[in-house]
């Protein structure tokens, strides 16, 4: 899916920004995001899921990934977007995510296609002004331009541990 | 050598972790007043380990800290301090510090130098506190050995000065396994010696007892030695020995000894031996040599090998230089042996004149043949050699003479009549053996220097060989079943006989599955003493802060469970052991007064029962006042004014959150955590507990648990297209559903009448929010299931299989959710949630009930509210 | 070389004893209390023994008692561990026949330079 990253823009990217991070892109209802490419696990397609009840429609499921139970996220529905209907570039994003004690959890992000890996310095970015689109600013580490048009790169650390997805890490006492 | 001490630690914390539990056990153990000397022992040892462990593994907190426990406990062990209830409680409190300085040291954590330090303050006032009492041996020993350091320099001379020494061993000093020669060697290896040997204590041949010691020695030391120094290579005899040291000025030479020193030869080993190969292959010819040179210069001698002939006496020649060369760096043999040779020689007869004449004859032979090597030095070690051989020789026919003559030259240690020795003039330097062995213990020493480090947070279990045994067994089944199904995947096709074949090979596989499976859980199980072993002390100590009097009864402390599953465990058995005493248990007068023993009863109690462990936690205190409870549980809002419940409704309220009817919060359980957190927690391991009481009587409560946290025997059922998964421990029966045993009571809900139970009904695709098949109790089936002493009725579409499932946490990923605890993976690869059915009935209970054959068709959309914040902190559950 | 019999009731100080003295190329058998040092004495001859005091079962005085009854080990030094505060020790410990004494706590190199000492 990456065969992308070694095109000729991406090279002048990576001599620019040796500060910079990867990340990997994705398409979500005509809008790219990005995701620092060091917390992405794998990528696979959309398979059955298990609905787990009493959660909010943004939590799909689990799935099971060779042996442990892994929730996904449908983004469409956590940005509050029109859902679609899983088609074949539908894909899922296995992601590591720390939560405030750093404790590391995986989970799958489903989204519409995955599109590219992009090499993004420190200084490229912006902050995310209110713009009013679905998304809440906390979730969005900042706005790059690539290829001159705008990519949304997410803080999937408080994405995923907002709200219904904050662990509670202990039932104890 | 640098030995890495460190690689002991693991071991030194294991077993010190365990000796506390045996001190705290046994201290709990002492009869106040008539203490049993074999507990104290006990306990003193424990004490005494660890601080002899952590003073040479370098923890020096801990050994000193450890060092005043120990006194304290030795005054007891010995009788000179009385076992007092202040002194076992104080260090019962000391054994707590210690557990923690170990852990924090364990775990690289900071010392608590506070805790420690008004520990230790307590510890010192208790063992000083004793006015009469001698202070305290070992203390004083302490302060010696810091003041020693300091006197060293004092007692060290300004000039040259040595130490004149006396030593007589006294007759039985052998048998201690000392030798002399050892105590003379070592003050050799520190300082230049001269050694005069006094006889005159020594028997006839005939009445000397090989077993005992005759010599005393007079022993001048120079050099700038500490008088400790040399006292201390005397310390293990001093009891065994009249020993003086003087201080002696002058140096040793000056004041010779009335010992005719001619010119002190010494061994020249390494030349010696060099030489000695040399020529060693000519061996024989020299011997034949040196006979032939003998009787040609010294015809004399001739007759002295009347009885022989020359041929054997060349054989005996060449052996005796053989022996001689080989056990130059082997002192002790070699005297031995040339004392042994020299009393023969002098029964056949031979003179010291002949010696010389012997020397000199070897001496041109051995020139001969070692032709441009035979340099002036190698004639002077071998004519040296020769010297001393013969001096040592001649030493044993003085013996024999009833004389042991000692000739001191230069700085020869002598000499136990044990090994029947004369004298020794081996110089130590030139025995290398002594020096070469550090060098090789290095090398091996860093060899096997492990590659862990310290093992900080590591966690192990201990098993026992024969599960590991079985494992083995087990694997090794598996592995002929896997070679015989191997089989099949080479054929073309397969036959009717070999799908037969292949049936059973599954059949077995699945048999050596299945108890791999259980040797493996067998490995994580531990017997539940592990838990069990902290209750005396806690019961202990929680009777002499209520002021009441309790007794600890336990049993089934080898009932097994898995490691995980005890670890969780504890916390919980520990609130309700604190609320049995603190709330169940009445006060000694109120008790006499109920006309009970003054004495209550705390009962800790586990067994297996089906696939679960139960945990029975019983008192025979007060039991659970219904009409308090009641009264509280409405006052706090928990249930209507007008409800009506039965006993153990009332009883379960206790387990609900927010309640409390601690009339103030107690010392003991008020600790901001309730019954509801113990249920919590309990259910949360996918187990349950419940409370059973007679008011007047008792309490009892009861917790299941599964065995593993592992694996669960499994009932899948189906709702709409979802399957679930009910342990099967919960499940008692399924039912069609007769709808004319449908009753709806209002405000409670649907019940099924089952035979003479009402059974609250839960429709599961409602709690769950599903598109179920069957939303009317027409179709579908009822699972009777029960926990916590509740009958639930789970109206699902279907049963599917039964099937061991392994179970897969939530929670790792994801988060806890109400009713499921926890999910697995089919054989299909799917993923399928596990239902927690207590915590369903109470799921079912926050949602608004639904009732009737109605039209819920829609799932419900709203959420539940599942915050844990909402659930008060209460303070607790006061019972009496 | 020499083989030694080390007996303590501590795992943790039979293993630094052991690993001291093999390092330094000696035989070590270990044994946890008195009992199963006489029994492991019996069945060889070691050249030196080395042992704790206070140990459960049998005590490291009662060893060295029972050991110097035995004829094989009527002359074999052993050596008793004892602490800084068991002067009492020593003297029994000297009485039953021990050869000497280690303080503890020592460290590997008194240790070796002690039994290098005995065993000449």
């Amino acid at each position: 899916m990456n065969d992308t990253a070694t095109n000729a823009h991406d090279v002048d990217l990576m001599e620019v920004g040796s500060e910079g991070q990867q990340y990997l892109t994705f398409m979500l209802a005509g809008e790219e995001y990005g995701v620092d490419i060091l917390r992405v696990q794998e990528i696979k397609g959309w398979d059955t899921v298990t609905k787990i009840p009493n959660t909010p429609e943004y939590i799909r499921g689990v799935i099971n990934l060779r042996g442990t139970i892994v929730p996904l996220i449908d983004l469409r529905l956590r940005f509050s977007l029109a859902q679609l209907d899983y088609g074949a570039t539908t894909v899922v994003i296995v992601i590591k995510v720390l939560n405030e004690n750093r404790k590391e959890r995986t989970m799958g992000i489903v989204v519409d296609a995955v599109s590219d890996v992009y090499n993004i310095s420190n200084d490229d970015f912006r902050a995310a002004p209110d713009f009013g689109t679905a998304v809440d600013t906390d979730f969005i580490r900042g706005l790059a331009t690539v290829n001159e048009q705008m990519v949304i790169l997410l803080e999937i650390d408080n994405m995923c541990n907002s709200a219904e997805l904050k662990i509670i890490d202990s039932i104890s006492e | 050598m640098s030995i890495d001490m460190t690689q002991f630690l693991v071991t030194f914390y294991e077993e010190s972790f365990e000796g506390l539990e045996i001190m705290e056990s046994e201290l709990l153990n002492l009869d106040i007043g008539a203490a049993d000397a074999e507990t104290i022992n006990t306990i003193f040892r424990a004490a005494h380990s660890i601080k002899g462990g952590s003073g040479t593994f370098g923890l020096n907190a801990v050994a000193s800290y450890t060092h005043v426990m120990e006194t304290l406990l030795d005054e007891m062990r010995n009788g000179k301090r009385e076992v007092t209830q202040q002194a076992v409680a104080i260090l019962l409190s000391s054994v707590d510090v210690l557990r923690d300085m170990l852990k924090s040291l364990r775990d690289d954590l900071p010392l608590d130098h506070d805790a420690v330090a008004a520990s230790q303050q307590e510890l010192d006032e208790l063992l000083t506190g004793v006015e009469h009492g001698e202070s305290p041996s070992s203390d004083s020993d302490l302060h010696h050995a810091e003041i020693e350091p300091e006197l060293e320099p004092e007692l060290e001379p300004e000039s040259q000065m040595g130490w004149r020494i006396c030593f007589t061993p006294h007759r039985d000093m052998l048998k201690t396994g000392n030798d002399p020669v050892r105590m003379i060697r070592e003050l050799e290896s520190m300082a230049d010696i001269q050694v005069n040997v006094d006889m005159a204590n020594l028997p006839s041949l005939d009445d000397l007892d090989a077993e005992e010691s005759y010599l005393s020695w007079e022993i001048f030391m120079t050099d700038c030695i500490s008088e400790i120094e040399v006292r201390e290579v005397f310390a293990w005899v001093e009891d065994e020995c009249d020993l003086s040291i003087e201080p002696y000025a002058g140096t040793v030479m000056e004041q010779s000894l009335d010992i005719s020193v001619k010119s002190e030869p010494e061994l020249n080993v390494e030349l010696l031996e060099k030489s000695f190969n040399l020529v060693a292959p000519e061996g024989e010819k020299i011997v034949a040599q040196f006979y032939e040179q003998l009787f040609e210069r010294f015809p004399q001698v001739k007759p002295l090998f009347a009885n022989t002939t020359t041929e054997k006496q060349q054989v005996k020649l060449l052996a005796a230089l053989k022996l001689v060369i080989g056990n130059l760096r082997n002192p002790e043999t070699l005297i031995k042996t040339l004392t042994e040779l020299g009393v023969r020689h002098q029964a056949y007869g031979i003179e010291a004149a002949h010696y010389e004449a012997v020397a000199e004859t070897l001496l041109s032979v051995l020139q001969e043949f070692a032709g441009d090597a035979w340099t002036d030095d190698v004639k002077t070690a071998w004519s040296d050699a020769l010297t001393i051989i013969a001096t040592v020789m001649l030493d044993a026919y003085q013996a024999d003479d009833e004389v042991i003559a000692v000739q001191q030259t230069a700085v020869q240690p002598a000499v136990s009549p044990v090994q029947k020795t004369a004298s020794t003039l081996v110089e130590e330097k030139t025995a290398p053996a002594l020096t070469t062995k550090p060098i090789d213990k290095k090398a091996a020493g860093e060899g096997r220097k492990p590659s862990t480090g310290s093992g900080t947070g590591e966690t192990s279990i201990r098993v026992s060989i024969d599960k590991v045994d079985e494992l083995i067994n087990t694997v090794g089944e598996l592995v002929i079943t896997q070679s015989m199904l191997g089989q099949f995947g080479e054929l073309e096709d397969l036959t009717n006989d070999h799908q037969d074949k292949l049936r059973d090979g599954l059949a077995q596989l699945e048999r050596n599955t299945r108890e791999l499976q259980e040797s493996v859980m067998r490995i994580r199980m531990l017997p539940i003493s592990f838990t069990f072993q902290r209750f005396p002390r806690l019961v202990h100590d929680l009777s002499n802060q209520l002021g009441k009097k309790v007794e600890l009864k336990m049993s089934g402390e080898q009932t097994e469970l898995d490691k995980t599953v005890m670890e969780k465990i504890g916390d919980p058995l520990v609130h309700l052991v604190r609320n049995s005493m603190d709330h169940g248990i009445e006060s000694p007068a109120q008790r006499i007064a109920a006309g009970k023993p003054e004495m209550g009863t705390v009962n800790l109690n586990a067994f297996h029962q089906g696939g679960n462990i139960v945990i029975e936690i019983n008192d025979d205190g007060g039991g659970l006042n219904a009409e308090k409870i009641l009264a509280k549980a409405k006052s706090n809002g928990l249930i209507g004014d007008d409800e009506t419940l039965t006993e153990e409704q009332i009883h379960d309220l206790l387990f609900q959150p927010g309640f409390s009817t601690a009339d103030q919060v107690s010392d003991v359980s008020g600790r901001g955590v309730g019954m509801d957190v113990v249920r919590r927690n309990i259910r949360s391991l996918g187990g349950s507990v419940e409370v059973k009481s007679t008011e007047g009587v008792g309490s009892t409560f009861t917790i299941r648990l599964p065995l593993t946290l592992a694996i669960l025997e499994g009932q899948l059922i189906r709702v709409g297209r979802e399957t679930y998964v009910v342990p099967l421990v919960s499940i008692i029966e399924s039912v069609q559903i007769h709808k004319e045993k449908v009753n709806v009571i209002s405000g409670r809900g649907e019940v099924y009448k089952l035979r003479d139970d009402y059974i609250p009904i839960v429709r599961l695709y409602h709690v769950f929010g599903l598109k179920a098949e069957s939303t009317t109790l027409d179709k579908g089936l009822l699972v009777i299931v029960e926990t916590e002493g509740k009958k639930v009725a789970m109206f699902v579409d279907d049963l599917l299989g039964q099937q061991q499932v392994v179970i897969k946490s939530l929670e790792t990923n994801f988060r806890k959710i109400d009713g499921l605890s926890g999910a697995t993976i089919l054989g299909d690869g799917t993923v399928a949630l596990i239902l927690d059915v207590a915590g369903l009935f109470d799921l079912s209970k926050k949602i608004t009930t639904h009732t009737d054959f109605d039209k819920s068709d829609e799932p419900r959309d709203s959420e539940i509210d599942c915050d844990e914040n909402k659930l008060k902190d209460s303070d607790d559950e006061a019972v009496a | 070389m020499a083989t030694i019999l080390a007996v303590d009731d501590s795992a943790s100080m039979r293993q630094m004893v052991s690993f001291t003295l093999k390092g330094a190329g000696y035989e070590v058998v270990e044994a946890s209390d008195g009992k199963d040092a006489l029994d492991k004495a019996k069945g060889q001859k070691f050249d030196l023994v080395i042992s704790d005091v206070n140990m459960p079962i049998m005590d490291g005085i009662t060893l060295i008692k029972e050991l110097r009854a035995l004829t094989e080990y009527k002359f074999i030094p052993l050596l008793m561990l004892t602490t800084e505060s068991g002067d009492d020790k020593k003297v029994q410990g000297k009485t039953a026949g021990a050869t000497g004494w280690i303080v503890k706590p020592f460290n590997p190199d008194q240790l070796l330079a002690t039994i290098n000492k005995v065993l000449g």
